[in-house]
């Protein structure tokens, strides 16, 4: 990656959805894989680049992250786990599922992994009435669907109402 | 047969034309020779027929309750959505079973049963309820167990019986589990059989049962429905064969009920004739076929309304689950013997009003039953409707009669501490029938929808408002666009109230919606995990049943590269504890299952089990022996193959070591370093359940070679226990 980075001064605009605009540093936007596939298809880095579907707190929690990763390239690999599990801690979930989206959306690979991570072990250990509920999911079974998948996964309802 | 027969007459072989002459000539053969292609013919059809009628019966009967479930059509499924279960307990010491009952109308009001006959269930009912539910009455049909929806066999624990054959198949089966030679091993390897332990363990065994409901068990469902759903003091409406079974919980509990209502019922035969589905052939053509079973509805239960399509319900409701076993159970318990006019003129049933609704147009015989069965309860009011024995679509006048004949009886006073409905209602819901039973009533035939009766709204717009301001409106009646809130079972989300319910695609979480994402998440989850979330959504159930995420959620608690091949069933994927792997070795002229035991640190016990060996000899018939998984590190990288070992006839998981250069795996035959010596001390000390110091010393007087360790060490044991035993 650091091969492709010719000049670590040079700037991008990113553009969120709700108008708001970023500055970043190329070798920061970098860390996605989809800004890097646009600067390598186009060089046209004057443009304002704009992220429909990302809000701009969102998009400032990533680029926090993108700029701490890209800074600490691949040297201190100790401090950037500590600094990706502070970086989740406390978010709510409605955050994260943003955070997640984004991710997904700007293929930036690492925070797709913690974040998704992190709503996997949300989910784990709950029965999954619970889990619906949190995640505000509607149910779309029907009471005899619903208990013959119930059924069919039985085993894994051991301790479970 | 017939076919055959036909052909075997065969001319008689002509006689020699003179039989005074004497013949010069041996007797001439039969002039035409039989073609014996004739016969072929006819016997090949014959047997390709009979071959394909069995095949085709035995496919046609499906008995996994969970397909069953999914593959019902659209009318049993809301049948279904609208009703919920109840546990009765019909056999103490035996699990409850579940009674499926389905419930029309305002709760607080006078509670309808309708209990059906043999072979019928709640589903002939629906009608029934919904009319007299929107008529203010709370009216419920159950399924009684064995029918219907509710359970239809259970599990039961039998003692074996030890005779002749059974006995047989119990060593059989035991052969076949532990080998042949199994008390041998255990002779050479412990000094003695346990047979004790074996012989406990054979005699018990589970069968699943058909549920036979006798007279008393019937009592008991009767009761724990009626005081479960609080219904008592119930009106009970029994149909058909249901007032031989229900007749002696009546007697004995006079007090719950309030009125009996028998609907086409008689003590001495079903509708549905119970032979059809005992006898062996007859039952798979009922039904097995749609059509056939039509036409046996038509002959002995109802008239052909509904294009078929209730027939069909009636056929899935029977056949599926094994309903059918249950059904003729409880047709041979059935009290033949019954004497109406004796249960009629007895203490606890004499006061209790009583109707008979009977069928007129059914038949001659059945109509002449009909006043038999009214002469014989001289108080009980006759009255009839135009359907067959069976309730149907048309059973509107059946229920309006039931309703007029509720609506003479005094008001009860309810035993629940319900508020009971004030006068001036009941006046109101009085008036409303009254105006009403004059005519009859075109527009409450169509019954199918929820929606408001407007004709019927219009005219009573003054009681039914009255009742909107009691809560005993239509309303109340639980709309059938929400069946999951009426499903005991499968208890909908519990949403907090601020909590709104969004669909994922409008909510906050729009990560939700998107499957890459969500399959992201899914991928952390382990597998029981995983099995869960398919359970939330139709959804969620797609992208966790997916094979790949699957076999990830499999392999990542033992950080396994890859694994390989296709299980036989997806059931495998399910336990992905260390049993499912085991290593591959492959036999050489030295091993013994003894030296694998130390090489791999693993008990000798535990090989054994795994490649399922009846003795050590069997090792060298085979090409190579599945050794259980002791250490976990062997795993993360590997790549292992899914496989059915034709040995040990288990699917496994299995590492190929010799496949790729480990530097893990190492030989420990002799001890080199310190840390192998360890290991060494700490296998032998498995192996030979020893303390430490014992284990260190057999390996010191044996100069570092474990298996020479072991055979001291099992010589030591021999001669101690020859000591003991001298």
């Amino acid at each position: 990656m650091a091969s492709s980075i010719e000049n670590n001064n040079e700037k991008l605009t990113l553009k969120s959805s709700d108008g708001e605009e970023f500055l970043v540093e190329k070798h920061v936007a970098l860390q996605s894989t989809l800004l890097q596939n646009m600067l390598d298809s186009d060089c046209s880095s004057a443009d304002v680049i704009p992220l429909p579907k990302i809000d701009a707190r969102t998009l400032a929690l990533v680029l926090g992250y993108c700029k701490k990763h890209a800074d600490a390239s691949s040297s201190k690999q100790g401090e950037l786990n500590s600094f990706d599990s502070e970086f989740l801690k406390d978010m709510d979930m409605g955050a994260l599922f943003n955070l997640v989206l984004a991710a997904n959306f700007m293929e930036i690979k690492g925070l797709l992994d913690i974040a998704a991570q992190k709503i996997a072990d949300t989910i784990k250990d709950k029965p999954h009435q619970e889990v619906r509920e949190i995640f505000h999911v509607e149910n779309d079974y029907t009471p005899e669907e619903e208990a013959a998948v119930r059924e069919e996964n039985r085993w894994a309802f051991e301790g479970f109402p | 047969m017939a076919l055959i027969t036909e052909e075997e007459p065969q001319p008689p072989p002509p006689q020699t034309p003179n039989p005074t002459k004497p013949s010069q000539n041996p007797p001439p053969p039969p002039t035409p020779p039989p073609n014996p292609f004739t016969f072929w013919f006819h016997f090949t059809l014959l047997v390709s027929l009979l071959t394909t009628l069995l095949v085709s019966l035995s496919t046609l009967s499906p008995q996994d309750p969970k397909s069953w479930f999914l593959s019902l059509p659209t009318n049993l499924r809301s049948h279904y959505s609208k009703g919920r279960t109840i546990k009765v307990q019909i056999t103490p010491n035996l699990p409850p079973i579940e009674v499926f009952t389905i419930q029309s109308g305002p709760i607080k009001s006078d509670s309808v049963l309708f209990v059906h006959g043999l072979g019928c269930s709640s589903y002939s009912f629906r009608k029934t309820i919904e009319f007299l539910g929107r008529r203010g009455l709370n009216a419920v049909a159950i399924d009684l167990p064995g029918s219907g929806f509710s359970d239809k066999s259970m599990v039961v624990v039998e003692e074996g019986s030890g005779g002749g054959l059974t006995r047989v198949w119990e060593v059989y089966n035991e052969i076949r589990e532990k080998g042949l030679f199994w008390g041998f091993d255990q002779l050479v390897e412990k000094g003695y059989v346990d047979f004790e332990g074996n012989d406990v363990r054979v005699r018990k065994r589970e069968a699943v049962k058909a549920i036979e409901l006798g007279s008393e068990e019937m009592g008991r469902v009767l009761g724990q429905v009626v005081d479960s759903m609080g219904l008592a003091p119930v009106d009970l409406v029994l149909h058909d064969s249901a007032l031989g079974l229900g007749a002696n919980w009546v007697l004995e509990n006079p007090g719950l009920v309030r009125s009996i209502t028998l609907l086409d019922t008689t003590s001495i035969s079903t509708a549905l004739p119970l032979w059809v589905l005992r006898t062996v052939v007859v039952r798979e053509l009922v039904l097995g076929f749609r059509f056939v079973f039509g036409r046996v509805l038509e002959l002995c239960c109802s008239k052909p309304v509904g294009g078929g399509s209730d027939a069909e319900a009636h056929r899935i409701l029977l056949k599926g689950r094994d309903g059918r076993r249950s059904v003729v159970g409880m047709g041979m318990k059935m009290n033949c013997s019954f004497d109406l006019v004796e249960w009629g003129s007895s203490e606890g049933v004499k006061g209790l009003p009583m109707q008979v609704v009977w069928s007129s147009g059914w038949s001659k015989e059945w109509s002449e039953e009909g006043r038999r069965v009214a002469g014989a309860l001289p108080r009980a009011s006759f009255v009839t409707h135009s359907g067959g024995r069976w309730p149907q679509d048309d059973a509107a006048d059946i229920a309006e009669s039931i309703f007029q004949f509720l609506s003479t009886l005094p008001k009860s006073v309810r035993q629940s501490d319900e508020e009971p409905i004030p006068d001036h209602i009941q006046k109101m819901i009085d008036e409303s029938r009254g105006s009403d039973h004059h005519r009859p009533h075109p527009h409450h035939d169509v019954l199918g929808g929820h929606e408001h009766d407007h004709g019927h709204a219009h005219d009573h717009a003054h009681a039914a408002g009255y009742m909107d301001a009691y809560g005993l409106d239509d309303h109340i009646i639980q709309p059938p666009s929400t069946p999951a809130s009426l499903h005991l079972e499968t208890p909908p989300p519990k949403h907090g109230s601020d909590v709104a319910v969004l669909s994922p695609m409008d909510s906050d979480f729009e990560a939700l919606a998107c499957k890459d994402v969500l399959r992201t998440i899914f991928e952390d989850l382990p597998l029981a995990d995983l099995a869960r979330a398919a359970c939330v959504c139709r959804l969620w159930f797609l992208l966790a049943s997916d094979r790949e995420l699957q076999t990830r959620a499999f392999r990542s608690p033992w950080k396994l590269k890859e694994v390989v091949g296709n299980p036989s069933s997806a059931a495998f994927w399910r336990d992905n504890g260390l049993g499912r792997f085991a290593i591959s070795h492959r036999l050489v002229r030295a091993d013994s299952v003894a030296s694998l035991a130390v090489k791999y640190s693993v008990q000798v016990m535990d090989i054994k089990r795994l490649n399922n060996m009846m003795s050590d000899h069997g090792i060298y018939s085979r090409e190579r022996l599945l050794i259980p998984v002791s250490n976990p590190n062997l795993l993360i990288g590997g790549t292992c193959y899914i496989e059915l070992d034709a040995y040990a006839k288990r699917e496994v998981a299995v590492l190929y070591l010799e496949g790729g250069p480990d530097p893990k795996v190492n030989c420990p035959n002799r001890a080199s370093s310190d840390q192998g010596k360890r290991r060494i001390i700490d296998s032998l000390k498995r192996s030979m359940q020893v303390d430490d110091g014992t284990a260190q010393y057999y390996l010191s007087i044996s100069d570092g070679d474990p298996r020479a360790a072991l055979t001291e060490f099992s010589e030591d044991l021999r001669w101690e226990r020859q000591a003991g035993l001298a």
